[in-house]
């Protein structure tokens, strides 16, 4: 069992590369599509990792162990952005146009043109409805799941995720 | 998958990302040789505890209950006030109310002349009515 082994001095490091090599990835991505740069994804991921490895022995396992990671992922993603926001003196709703900047600049694409339009148009949701959007459509995550990671009623998700929909929508109709 | 709109339905979970080759075994292998070594916290370690630290808990129960008590007392006070404001309860009241004579001069003392003769106007009743 992965938690009793985290749990257990001599075996935790050795139980922590495992952690690494399970939730790396879909870590990664989660981190990704909020920072669209694969650079900043990159370290973020690594102080997602770093702080979780500090702090595993507070890790009682209440929680599922991919529910703390994906907090911690989200948190290190959001105080990113913020201090991004303040170093560029830009506000919050200038962040899509500087999150399309870095999409369209960005090296690590497959030239699909009609998901990069996607990611334009998930780009210019607002920072909640961004993460609600890509957990459910890209990690096909349970509502009940998201409202443990966010701290959000499920009602609020969906009706957040509905309107991310058709945001998304209306941004194709308004780009075509 | 989660279907709510053509347009999503169309491009699917692709989402058109990248990495660089190998990158995710790379990164498991680059961040376990980062990892600092594992300071497991000492099992058993007794923190020390200021006196006001350790009669917290009693002094807040102790405030507890005696809030408790004093809100019973108060109702209780309330309650007493209530049942004791019974008329019978009170000797001048009980001797009054015993006596044959009460609805002989209780209840008129407390009319004023003036406001009888008034009441009779109203009902109709002039100074023709009595036989002087």
């Amino acid at each position: 069992m992965l938690i009793s082994r985290l749990r257990d001095p001599a075996t935790v490091r050795e139980a922590f590369g495992e952690v690494i090599k399970l939730y790396g990835e879909p870590l990664y991505w989660q981190i990704r599509r909020m920072v669209e740069s694969h650079e900043d994804a990159d370290d973020l991921l690594q102080n997602t990792f770093m702080k979780a490895w500090s702090s595993i022995d507070n890790f009682r396992g209440d929680a599922k162990l991919s529910t703390w990671l994906y907090k911690i992922a989200i948190n290190e993603s959001i105080t990113f952005l913020a201090r991004e926001r303040k170093r560029m003196n830009l506000s919050i709703d200038d962040e899509d146009s500087r999150l399309i900047d870095l999409i369209e600049a960005d090296t690590y694409v497959d030239g699909d043109e009609l998901a990069l339009k996607l990611r334009k148009a998930i780009a210019s949701l607002p920072e909640k409805q961004r993460l609600v959007f890509n957990m459910r459509y890209y990690d096909d995550m349970k509502y009940e799941a998201m409202s443990e990671v966010l701290g959000t009623s499920v009602g609020a998700l969906k009706a957040s995720y509905h309107l991310a929909v058709k945001k998304i929508e209306q941004f194709f109709t308004n780009n075509d | 998958m989660v279907k709510d709109s053509d347009i999503l339905d169309k491009i699917g979970r692709r989402s058109g990302m990248t990495v660089p080759e190998n990158y995710f075994a790379d990164f498991a292998a680059r961040m376990e040789a980062k990892l600092p070594e594992h300071k497991a916290t000492p099992s058993g370690k007794v923190l020390h505890k200021s006196v006001w630290q350790r009669c917290r808990p009693y002094i807040y129960m102790a405030a507890m209950f005696s809030g408790i008590w004093l809100m019973m007392w108060i109702f209780n006070d309330i309650s007493d006030r209530n049942t004791n404001s019974d008329m019978s309860s009170n000797p001048v009241m009980a001797g009054v109310l015993g006596s044959d004579r009460f609805y002989d001069y209780y209840p008129m003392n407390d009319i004023d002349e003036y406001e009888l003769i008034e009441d009779m106007y109203d009902d109709g009743v002039t100074l023709a009515d009595f036989k002087l």
